[in-house]
């Protein structure tokens, strides 16, 4: 479904990829996970087209869509919740939503809000506030739900557990499997490498730009020697 | 004496307001100033007076050319000022528009010299006087266009699919792009929209004043982003709020105190509420919104 080939991106004249080589198949979720600076957002951030100085080959569904803009890429159904969430806090949630299906036709949106607040009741009762006045871990719900409302088949997620409380992360990654559940492919960056490689099918380890390491999630989760050298745990096995 | 006043406050309010949603819209959502909008709304005014020469005597025709000059000329700026330092150093495409700006005055000043020109056919929409107030058709005219545009365009924001997607990228750039959002398109929309308001206010000035001539949208400018500013920079509601108060308080300090320091008086006001609000009447901080 992704092929991604000897991937270079820079920041200005910073080169932040260094040649980078990985795929996701339909229905898989797939992981890239490293330490800070790794370089696992630049990654996400090319493939939805927000980094624009870049090099090498992305390859969806068989089309290069490496010089495709955001628009352009959400249109062949990749959608993206982005490190922070970033959503619009002075609009209200509704709105916030019917953004996500900003490239979709108008007729298609209420079954779509119906379908997502089915999904995350809270955001149905919150509908007319605005989206700065929830909690973190209801903006995080928000930010995916405005994701899913564009009816991705490819799903980009951004360290979507980064700052929420421990049963708050919990039900995050209860929802990505769900999300795959839901025919959905996921590719994950995460700092949480152990509840990452836990759920995903296969995974990356990113250091300094490049791939480390590829294998399986479980398997890489269980090699102590990787998580003490590339994901900096004192404690290697246990897990953060 | 005080309705009098309060009715010229309005008239000039009116056109300070269609000069200071522009600013708004752009520094919402770019938060870059341009410093040719001035001159814009001048030469928006002197392509109405072209309109006139191919249709003489239509003062919708002038109206119509105003706006139209006035909205490519906005295009223009984004286009050459804006558009090559998107994600470049932000005094950049102010710099642009101060040159912009020289060029718009030097060319009117070429093509129509620097003499002040009158409107040029009379006005006569009629003249009414109501319990000791004169108000003529013009001056009507003036008040209701404005608001009608205004009412227009606050509606169209806060209520169609292009006001949502003006509304997220003022609000977050990127994060409208990741909704689909052609960001660039909603940019130059806003300059085409604001240029437009613009251009229509230059002709409302000229008209009004009986005054066309190529510094004419100096000074006025310059009090539309005070009442943008004051009205809270970045939000359309607040710059319209400013606008009007601005004209009104000038009115009744020319009324009451003093027509020689209504200026100095305005501004005193205006920076007195910026201490107490410094975000401005409607601004919100952090918050950002069109």
């Amino acid at each position: 479904m992704l092929r991604v080939t000897d991937l270079k991106a820079w920041y200005g004249s910073l080169r932040a990829l260094h040649g980078l080589d990985f795929s996701l198949e339909a229905g898989e979720i797939v992981t890239l996970v490293g330490s800070n600076g790794a370089g696992k957002s630049t990654v996400l951030k090319s493939l939805i087209g927000l980094l624009r100085k870049k090099s090498g080959e992305i390859r969806y569904l068989d089309r290069d869509i490496g010089g495709c803009a955001p628009a352009e890429v959400l249109g062949m159904g990749i959608a993206m919740v982005p490190e922070g969430r970033w959503i619009f806090p002075n609009l209200t949630v509704g709105e916030n939503l019917r953004l996500g299906a900003y490239s979709r036709p108008g007729k298609s949106i209420p079954a779509a809000l119906e379908r997502e607040f089915a999904r995350f009741p809270v955001l149905a009762e919150r509908r007319a506030q605005k989206g700065g006045t929830l909690s973190g871990g209801e903006q995080q719900m928000l930010a995916i739900s405005r994701a899913l409302m564009s009816d991705p088949k490819l799903l980009l997620l951004d360290e979507p557990s980064l700052g929420l409380a421990p049963q708050m992360m919990e039900k995050v990654f209860v929802l990505i499997r769900e999300i795959r559940k839901s025919g959905i492919a996921v590719l994950l960056v995460e700092q949480n490498s152990a509840q990452a490689l836990a759920i995903a099918d296969r995974g990356y380890v990113l250091s300094s730009g490049k791939i480390a390491i590829e294998g399986e999630g479980p398997k890489l989760l269980a090699d102590t020697r990787i998580q003490r050298v590339y994901l900096g745990y004192r404690d290697a096995g246990s897990g953060i | 004496m005080l309705e009098q006043q309060l009715l010229n406050g309005m008239i000039l309010g009116s056109l300070y307001a269609l000069l200071s949603v522009g600013f708004s819209l752009i520094v919402g959502i770019l938060k870059m100033i341009t410093f040719a909008h001035g001159d814009v709304f001048m030469a928006g005014a002197f392509s109405g007076l072209v309109a006139l020469l191919v249709f003489p005597h239509s003062f919708l025709a002038a109206l119509a050319g105003a706006v139209a000059g006035a909205a490519i000329l906005g295009a223009i700026t984004e286009w050459a000022a804006f558009r090559p330092f998107r994600s470049g150093p932000e005094m950049a495409p102010a710099l642009v528009t101060i040159g912009f700006s020289i060029v718009l005055q030097a060319l009117v000043l070429l093509v129509a010299g620097a003499d002040t020109k009158p409107f040029p056919f009379e006005l006569d929409f009629g003249r009414w006087t109501v319990s000791g107030i004169t108000v003529s058709g013009l001056e009507l005219a003036t008040i209701g266009t404005a608001l009608a545009v205004l009412a227009g365009l606050g509606l169209a924001i806060a209520g169609t699919r292009w006001g949502l997607a003006l509304r997220a990228t003022a609000a977050h750039y990127q994060a409208a792009q990741i909704m689909g959002i052609n960001t660039d398109r909603v940019v130059l929309a806003a300059f085409v929209l604001g240029s437009g308001l613009a251009g229509l206010g230059g002709l409302l000035f000229g008209a009004y004043y009986g005054a066309f001539y190529p510094l004419m949208g100096v000074v006025i400018s310059m009090k539309a982003l005070a009442a943008a500013t004051l009205g809270g920079i970045g939000n359309v509601g607040g710059a319209i709020i400013g606008a009007y108060l601005l004209g009104i308080i000038e009115n009744l300090v020319a009324g009451y105190l003093s027509a020689n320091y209504r200026d100095v008086i305005a501004f005193a006001i205006l920076i007195l509420v910026l201490l107490i609000r410094p975000a401005g009447i409607l601004g919100r901080g952090e918050e950002e919104k069109v």
